[in-house]
C-alpha cells in the first residue's frame, strides 16, 4: 500500500541538485513560506513605527499605540514570520531533500488553517481589544489582564504548529520506511529534525502556559503562581527562538552547499553539535530568570549555563564547521592561500551574501552577548534593558531572518521555479539590511548597557536617567536603513514569485561548484584527509574568540565596579 | 552533501584534522571556563543575585510594608528606615515608599514585592549611567537583596517591566548619605 502510494505520488526532478520534488508538497510549502513573508511585511512596517517611537526626537506613537504596535510587532516577527517559515523549511527538508512524498497533505492544510486562524485571532484581538485589557506584549505575564480571545488565538496557533511538525515527523518516518534514501539522514534533514524536536518541546510549553492562563482569565482556575508562569511561559518564549537558531544553522549548511558546493567536513562533528542542541539548549530559557525571585543561584547557574555550556559548545562548533565546509569547497576549486578562498567566494550571489552576513553577525552580535548577558551575575546589569532587545535582534533578525532570506531566494528558484527579478538588487539589499541591523543592534546594546535605558518603554524622556540623543538618533536611522533592506527583500521575493521569468523544472539553481550536479563533491577516505586544510577558518574563529574574550572580560570588570549586592 | 545522506557509511569513524581538533579542544575549554566563572564569582565576587525568597500573599506583604513604614522616620528627603530592613511595595504605577534615606557602608536588606502585576526594580546611580542593577519583582514573592552602597548620592529606581499604560511614571529614589 505504501509502495502504491509512492508510485501514485507525482514528482519532478531538479536537474542541478538531483532533488526529487513531490508535487503535492509544493503548495503547502509555498503557502507557508508566502504567509511567513506577509507577516514579515507587517512586522517590518510595525518595526518602523516602534523604532521611530524609541528615537525620542521623533517619538511617533502615544504610549497606548506604542504598546499595541509593539505587541503586534513582536508576535508578527518572533512567532508568526519565524514559525510559518520554519514549517516551510521542515516540509522542504522532509520531502525534497529525502526525495519523499509529503504524508497527508490534507493534515498539512488543516495545520496551516489553524495556524493562520489563530494568528489572525490573536492579532485582531490586540488591535480591537480596547482599553479594558492590558496589551500582551510578547510575554503576557500573569496576572496582567489579558483578553481571553488573544490567548485562544495563541492556543489555536500552537496546535496548528504542532500538527505541522507532526506532518514533518510522519513524512520522515514514511521516507525511511519507503527507503527513498539510503544510510543516515541528510544533514539538512537531520538539522530540521532537531529543530522539530525543540519545536515540540517549546510549543507544548507555550500551549500549557496559554491554556492555563486562558482558564484563569475565564475564571475556571483561581490562582496562578506568577513565577511558575514565567518559567513555563519562557519554554515558549526562549524555545521558539531556539527553533530559529537550529533552523538557521540548518539553513547555513544548505546555503553553503547551494552556493559553493560545500559539504560538512565532518558529519560526526556537525551532527554532534546538533545533538548538543537537543540535550541542552532549552535550559537556556532560564536566562530570563537570572534576576528573579523564586529560583536559587544553583538553579540559575546550572540552567542558564546550559549544564556545562553544552549548547554554546554546539554553536561554537557550527561556527567553525560551516565556514570550514566553504573553505574546503573553494580550495578544491583552486583558491588557495590563507584567505584566498574567501576572496573568491560568490559574494555577488544573494543567498551567499545572506550566509556571509548572517553567520558573523549572529555570532558576534547575538552569540557573544547571549552568553555574556546569560551569565548569572552579568545579567543583573542588563535585565530588561535595551541591551537585551539588542541581543535578540542580533540573533533573530541579523541572524535568523537574514539566513531565511537567503533560503527564500534559493527556494523561489528551486521550488517556486521563478527567476529573481534582480540578483544585484537582491544582493545589495542583503548587505544593506545587514549593515543597518548591525548598527541598530550595537546602538541598542550601548543604550541599554551604558545608559540603562529600559526595553518596552513608551517614553524615557521623563525618567531620571542620562540619555544620549545622538545614539537614539543613530539607532532610529539604522533601523530605517534595515527596513529599506527588508523592503528590497520583500519586493524582490514577492515580485519574483508573481512576475519573475518562469524557470523550467530543473533550473540552473545557483552557481554550484564542483560539478554540474554537485555529486562529485564527495570523497573517499583519502580525499577526506586532504580536506582538512582549514587554516583560514581556524584563524577567523580565533579572532572571534579573542573578541568574545574581550567583551566577556569587560562585563566582569564593569560588574566589579558596582556596590555590594548579595 | 548536506542534502544527501553522508557519502561514506562509516562517517562516524572518519578521523578529524588537526585544525578541527584544535578548535574542539578550545570549545570545550571555553565551555568549562564560562561555567566555572559563575560559582567562582559567588565565592570571590561582591555582586551576586540573591536566592533569598519567601512566598507571601500581596495583601500580607502590603500590611507588612505599612507596619514597617510606621516605625520609619520621615526626614526632608524621604523615609529613613528604623533598622537595616528596607521595604518596597510596587503597584501600578507607584513605588511605596517613593523616597528612602539610607547610609553608605551599611548592608541593607531590601525587600521587594508587588501588590498586583510583575514590575521591575532597576536601580541606577545618579550621573553614573553604567552603574546599575536590575531585578524582577513578582507577585506572591518577597525577594530580599542585600545591598551595601559604597558611594553616597542619589540612586534612581525605575520600573523596568511592562506593567500597564502608566508604566513610564513609576519612579522612586534612594538618597544615600555618608555614614554618620
Amino acid at each position: 500500500m505504501a509502495a502504491a502510494a509512492l508510485t501514485r505520488a507525482r514528482f519532478w526532478t531538479c536537474k542541478v541538485t538531483g532533488l526529487k520534488v513531490h508535487e503535492a508538497a509544493v503548495p503547502p510549502l509555498m503557502v507557508n513560506a508566502v504567509t511567513a513573508v506577509v507577516f514579515l511585511l507587517v512586522g517590518g512596517f510595525l518595526a518602523l513605527l516602534v523604532g521611530l517611537t524609541r528615537w525620542e526626537a521623533v517619538h511617533l506613537l502615544s504610549p497606548k499605540l506604542y504598546y499595541m504596535v509593539l505587541s503586534l510587532h513582536a508576535w508578527s516577527m518572533l512567532i508568526f514570520w519565524i514559525i510559518f517559515m520554519e514549517v516551510a523549511i521542515l516540509y522542504f527538508a522532509g520531502t525534497a531533500v529525502l526525495g519523499a512524498r509529503l504524508v497527508t497533505p490534507q493534515v498539512a492544510w488543516v495545520a496551516y488553517v489553524l495556524m493562520l486562524g489563530g494568528a489572525l485571532l490573536a492579532a485582531f484581538t490586540v488591535l480591537l481589544q480596547g482599553d479594558a485589557y492590558d496589551q500582551p506584549m510578547l510575554t503576557s505575564y500573569v496576572p496582567l489582564n489579558i483578553h481571553p480571545l488573544f490567548l485562544l488565538g495563541a492556543i489555536v496557533f500552537a496546535v496548528g504548529a504542532l500538527l505541522a511538525v507532526g506532518v514533518f515527523f510522519a513524512t520522515v518516518w514514511r521516507a525511511t520506511r519507503e527507503r527513498t534514501y539510503r544510510g543516515s539522514l541528510p544533514l539538512v534533514t537531520f538539522g530540521a529534525a532537531i529543530a522539530a524536536i525543540i519545536a515540540v518541546e517549546s510549543i507544548l510549553g507555550g500551549a500549557i502556559a496559554y491554556i492555563w492562563q486562558f482558564l484563569y482569565t475565564v475564571g475556571i482556575v483561581d490562582n496562578i503562581d506568577a513565577e511558575m508562569y514565567r518559567v513555563v511561559w519562557w519554554l515558549l518564549g526562549h524555545g521558539t527562538q531556539q527553533i530559529n537558531l537550529v533552523a538557521m544553522v540548518t539553513s547555513w549548511y544548505l546555503i553553503a552547499h547551494l552556493t559553493t558546493g560545500a559539504t560538512s567536513v565532518s558529519e560526526k562533528v556537525s551532527r554532534t553539535a546538533f545533538v548538543l542542541y537537543v540535550l541542552f539548549i532549552n535550559l537556556g530559557a532560564a536566562h530570563h530568570h537570572l534576576s528573579d525571585p523564586g529560583v536559587t543561584s544553583a538553579w540559575r547557574i546550572w540552567n542558564a549555563g546550559y549544564a556545562v555550556y553544552g549548547a554554546a559548545m554546539g554553536s561554537l562548533i557550527h561556527a567553525f564547521a560551516i565556514p570550514a565546509a566553504v573553505e574546503v569547497a573553494l580550495r578544491r576549486q583552486g583558491h588557495g592561500g590563507l584567505f584566498g578562498w574567501l576572496r573568491h567566494a560568490p559574494w555577488g550571489n544573494p543567498a551567499f551574501a545572506a550566509l556571509a552576513v548572517s553567520l558573523p553577525l549572529f555570532g558576534v552580535l547575538g552569540g557573544i552577548t547571549g552568553i555574556t548577558f546569560g551569565t548569572e551575575q552579568l545579567n543583573m546589569m542588563v535585565h530588561n534593558t535595551l541591551a537585551i532587545t539588542g541581543h535578540f535582534h542580533g540573533t533573530v533578525v541579523a541572524g535568523t531572518s537574514i539566513a531565511f532570506m537567503g533560503v527564500a531566494y534559493a527556494v523561489i528558484r528551486l521550488i517556486g521555479l521563478r527567476e529573481l527579478l534582480s540578483h544585484t538588487l537582491a544582493t545589495v539589499g542583503t548587505y544593506i539590511f545587514g549593515v543597518g541591523m548591525a548598527v541598530f543592534v550595537v546602538t541598542m546594546m550601548w543604550l541599554g548597557y551604558f545608559f540603562g535605558i529600559p526595553r518596552r518603554h513608551p517614553d524615557v524622556t521623563n525618567l531620571p536617567l542620562i540619555r544620549s540623543p545622538i545614539l537614539e538618533a543613530i539607532m532610529g536611522i539604522a533601523g530605517v536603513v534595515a527596513v529599506v533592506g527588508g523592503v528590497l527583500f520583500l519586493a524582490i521575493a514577492v515580485g519574483s514569485l508573481l512576475i519573475g521569468r518562469r524557470l523550467e523544472k530543473g533550473p540552473v539553481v545557483m552557481p554550484i561548484a564542483g560539478g554540474a550536479n554537485g555529486q562529485t563533491v564527495q570523497g573517499s577516505a583519502a580525499t577526506h584527509r586532504e580536506a582538512h586544510d582549514l587554516r583560514g577558518t581556524l584563524v577567523l574563529c580565533l579572532i572571534f574568540l579573542a573578541v568574545f574574550a574581550v567583551i566577556y572580560a569587560t562585563h566582569w570588570i564593569n560588574l566589579a565596579s558596582l556596590w555590594r549586592i548579595s | 552533501m548536506p542534502i544527501a545522506p553522508p557519502s561514506e557509511r562509516n562517517w562516524w569513524d572518519l578521523p578529524l584534522g588537526i585544525h578541527e581538533k584544535v578548535w574542539l579542544t578550545l570549545v570545550v575549554a571555553v565551555g568549562l571556563g564560562l561555567f566555572i566563572m559563575m560559582p567562582l564569582w559567588h565565592v570571590f565576587g561582591r555582586q551576586n543575585p540573591s536566592s533569598n525568597t519567601y512566598r507571601i500573599s500581596p495583601e500580607s506583604y502590603a500590611t507588612k510594608v505599612t507596619d514597617w513604614s510606621k516605625g520609619a522616620r520621615q526626614v526632608a528627603e524621604g523615609l529613613a528606615p528604623p533598622g537595616q530592613d528596607v521595604y518596597l511595595l510596587a503597584g501600578r504605577f507607584t513605588w511605596f515608599p517613593n523616597a528612602l534615606v539610607l547610609q553608605s557602608g551599611v548592608p541593607y536588606r531590601i525587600h521587594l514585592s508587588t501588590k498586583d502585576v510583575n514590575h521591575g526594580f532597576s536601580i541606577h546611580r545618579d550621573g553614573e549611567a553604567a552603574q546599575k542593577a536590575n531585578f524582577q519583582v513578582v507577585p506572591g514573592y518577597e525577594y530580599i537583596l542585600t545591598m551595601e552602597f559604597t558611594n553616597p548620592g542619589v540612586y534612581h529606581i525605575v520600573c523596568q517591566e511592562y506593567c500597564g499604560i502608566g508604566h513610564q511614571f513609576m519612579v522612586a529614589k534612594f538618597v544615600v548619605t555618608e555614614r554618620g
